[in-house]
């Protein structure tokens, strides 16, 4: 089995996401060592991994919900480390579990969001009656108080909230977890059209026939570095055989 | 069984804590139990001596005492049960396991009867040996009493289990409701303030000589024999337990058994009825127009709901806050009553700045303890710390907004407090102006202790709360201690009160240095929650 492991050349003109020698260790666990990737703009970018292995921690690197002990990470032109509040305004984020205020009503909640990206009223209006509509969600759940919505709403809110404000990256750790199927056809979809617009959208999943369905390019990450990188609209056999190369990866039988 | 009625005690004493925390909140609670203890026995000891020689009494003032403890468990084991059978995330567990409603019902119910004798025995029992060792009863009448607390479970759970379900119907309405919940919650804590005030006052009369005679008028035992008639089920009890009544023992047994009955058919109804709806309320639509806000608008909307429409907050700050001024003043009153009356007017002479202490004091500790009801910043906001993390605003900014809320809340207060007092000449001027001035930085000083706590939480551990602690409770008392020595040395109130306020401005400034200082750092290497 080929793997085959790139380090890019840096090109601020073309990557929306440029992580370079990344290192994060948690006590004496070093979880990442030295992870070097770029994705490049307009990319649906799949970033995967079994569990436990630094996905997580590299998104918490990107966002800069995290600190790392050596490295780089830029986002767009702002480099995460020196320049935080800059980078934050590049993306959308939606964690594996939904993370929005419960004593706030739906709608609550997407205006204080609006506010923090200084989201003009006409484009609030529009955006999130356009992202609602996508996902679902109706007008009379937006006036509920988010502690009375399931986790699948909960989530939704989540996935219109990181779109209200029309982020240039899109970043989504285990987006899937409780959504039902119809919902997870729509956030297909709308991942998709959203890089078609020239957006970037990296995305960690544990389903790989979502990540090999929907993304142009796959990462696979094994003990703190990049063990495989995939462009599937370059070589779409690898879409069939992603899950073969995932176990190859972590040494299973097929 | 056994599992179910581990994993009830499991979740309601919480098992988040570690052992250092454990160890503490255990001590606490104990130093508070035999606190309570020891002013329980204190009352009733001094109360019973004082009427000991008129017939009846004794037995009536038991009566009374142990009547207001029925009530007070009666309350408790109605909220235990209400947090048992009600629970959301038990009910969904439970739901797809193989145990039966049966199994469920009757672990809640062991574990309702073991929580009801412990609390009986802390409180109940204590009162009835005080009692035996006054009236000289036989060893066996001690002995007998072991079992009052298993007499009692039947009566008072019956009781508690009939209200359980119209309680959680009214906490589920009041929820849905912030004002009529706001408004429910002060008449229920300006209640609880008057009848805390009483209890203090009945307190300072009895410390005080003169008091006590004031007090126990003729009439007023009077009144105390022929309360008793009325006081189900604990005349029964005692007809029982003290008169060895033989007949008021069927009676009661069979009565106690028929609520209880009751009680347990309501609550197996209810148990089976939410089990199977959907804890969704019925949605209602209201047409909104977007209003956009500026980023510190829209942190402190933020803020104020997290601490206001979080019905947890109400009882614990919102409707502390509220009543702080009145609480405050009728414990002061007492407070001033009791050193310018009885023995203690003796210390008031020899140390001519111990009142206006005694109030900076409560005044200190009245601001302080309310505002810890709303100082969790980082942990009240669970999840959603990673939104604050990921939004483009300075972390700096977050924090002082989150810290400035409830600060500017307790502030406010405090000064309502400090003009009430000032108003009803409870404290003089210069008082209120110190415990204004002094409670104010007090509070700055807690409020930033408390965040660079919050602050440190790390790998999902609870917060560890001992500096603030120190800061809430030992501050004021290190104050008002050696402002006492220095009264009674003679140094002049306003060097003294100066000093003080030294001595709180050296103390928190370190740690107000490390948090301006580090706040970034901080708040990226918190990993709590996330």
């Amino acid at each position: 089995m080929n793997t085959t492991t790139t380090t890019p050349e840096i090109n601020t003109s073309e990557f929306a996401i440029q992580i370079e020698d990344l290192h994060k260790a948690y006590g004496d666990k070093k979880v990442l060592k030295g992870l070097t990737l770029n994705v490049k703009k307009g990319e649906l970018f799949g970033f995967i991994g079994k569990n436990g292995i630094g996905k997580s921690t590299t998104i918490d690197c990107l966002i800069g919900s995290k600190k790392f002990d050596k490295g780089r990470v830029m986002l767009l032109d702002y480099d995460v480390k020196l320049d935080p509040l800059g980078a934050k305004t590049t993306f959308g984020y939606v964690a594996s579990e939904p993370n929005c205020y419960e004593v706030m009503t739906g709608y609550d909640y997407l205006e204080f969001i609006a506010s923090i990206y200084n989201v003009s009223e006409g484009d609030f209006v529009r955006n999130y009656r356009y992202l609602c509509s996508r996902l679902k969600l109706g007008e009379k759940d937006l006036e509920e108080r988010i502690s009375n919505y399931s986790h699948g709403m909960k989530q939704k809110l989540c996935l219109v909230g990181s779109l209200l404000y029309n982020p240039e990256i899109w970043i989504l750790d285990e987006p899937t977890v409780g959504l039902d199927i119809m919902a997870v056809e729509e956030l297909k979809k709308m991942m998709r059209e959203y890089a078609n617009h020239g957006k970037t959208v990296f995305v960690t999943s544990h389903n790989i026939d979502l990540v090999s369905r929907i993304c142009d390019r796959v990462c696979i990450v094994n003990d703190g570095v990049v063990a495989g990188l995939y462009d599937l609209n370059r070589e779409p056999n690898r879409r069939l055989q992603l899950s073969r190369i995932f176990m190859h990866i972590y040494g299973e039988e097929v | 069984m056994l599992n179910l009625i581990i994993k009830d005690f499991k979740t309601m004493l919480g098992s988040k804590q570690n052992l250092y925390q454990r160890v503490a909140t255990a001590i606490f609670t104990l130093v508070f139990f035999c606190a309570f203890i020891i002013v329980e026995l204190f009352l009733f000891r001094t109360i019973l001596k004082q009427i000991g020689n008129i017939n009846g009494a004794k037995e009536s003032f038991l009566t009374v005492f142990l009547f207001v403890t029925t009530i007070i468990l009666t309350i408790s084991g109605l909220f235990n049960a209400k947090r048992l059978f009600f629970d959301n995330k038990d009910i969904e567990q439970l739901s797809y396991r193989p145990v039966s409603n049966t199994q469920i019902i009757v672990s809640k119910l062991a574990y309702l009867f073991f929580i009801h004798c412990l609390a009986s025995l802390i409180f109940e029992y204590p009162l009835l040996v005080a009692y035996g060792q006054l009236a000289n009863r036989a060893p066996i009448f001690f002995f007998k009493c072991i079992f009052y607390p298993v007499a009692t479970f039947f009566f008072q759970m019956g009781i508690g289990l009939m209200l359980v379900y119209p309680v959680w119907l009214l906490i589920k309405f009041l929820k849905k409701h912030f004002l009529i919940e706001l408004g429910f919650s002060l008449v229920i804590i300006f209640g609880l303030a008057l009848c805390y005030s009483y209890v203090l006052d009945v307190f300072i009369k009895l410390v005080s000589k003169n008091g006590l005679v004031l007090l126990f008028s003729e009439e007023a035992i009077a009144k105390v024999i022929s309360f008793r008639r009325f006081a189900v089920p604990v005349n029964f009890l005692l007809d029982i337990f003290v008169n060895n009544s033989k007949l008021s023992f069927l009676p009661f047994f069979a009565v106690s058994l028929g609520i209880f009955g009751m009680g347990l058919s309501v609550a197996i109804y209810a148990y089976n009825y939410v089990r199977n709806i959907s804890l969704t309320p019925a949605k209602t639509h209201k047409k909104r127009a977007y209003k956009p806000v500026s980023v510190k608008k829209a942190l402190i909307k933020k803020e104020l709901a997290l601490i206001t429409k979080n019905s947890n907050y109400i009882f614990s700050f919102t409707g502390l806050l509220i009543v702080q001024p009145l609480l405050l003043t009728f414990v002061i009153r007492s407070m001033n009553a009791s050193l310018t009356a009885g023995t203690l007017q003796y210390f008031t002479a020899l140390i001519p700045g111990l009142t206006s202490y005694v109030d900076l004091l409560f005044i200190m500790l009245f601001t302080v303890i309310i505002n810890q009801g709303a100082n969790n910043y980082i942990t009240m906001e669970k999840r959603t710390i990673k939104q604050m993390k990921t939004m483009p605003v300075k972390f700096s900014t977050q924090l002082f907004i989150k810290v400035s809320i409830p600060f500017i809340m307790s502030m406010i207060s405090l000064l309502v407090s400090v003009i009430a007092l000032m108003a009803s000449k409870t404290v003089p001027f210069t008082t209120g102006l110190f415990g204004f001035i002094i409670s104010a930085c007090l509070l700055f000083i807690f409020d930033v202790v408390s965040l660079w706590e919050e602050l440190s939480i790390r790998h999902l551990r609870a917060r560890s709360t001992t500096f603030s602690s120190l800061i809430s409770y030992l501050l004021p008392f290190v104050f008002a201690v050696s402002a006492i020595i220095l009264s009674y040395l003679k140094v002049p109130n306003v060097l003294t009160i100066l000093g003080g306020l030294l001595m709180i401005v050296l103390v928190g400034i370190a740690p107000v240095i490390v948090i301006f200082k580090n706040s970034g750092k901080l708040f990226l290497d918190l990993e709590a929650i996330n």
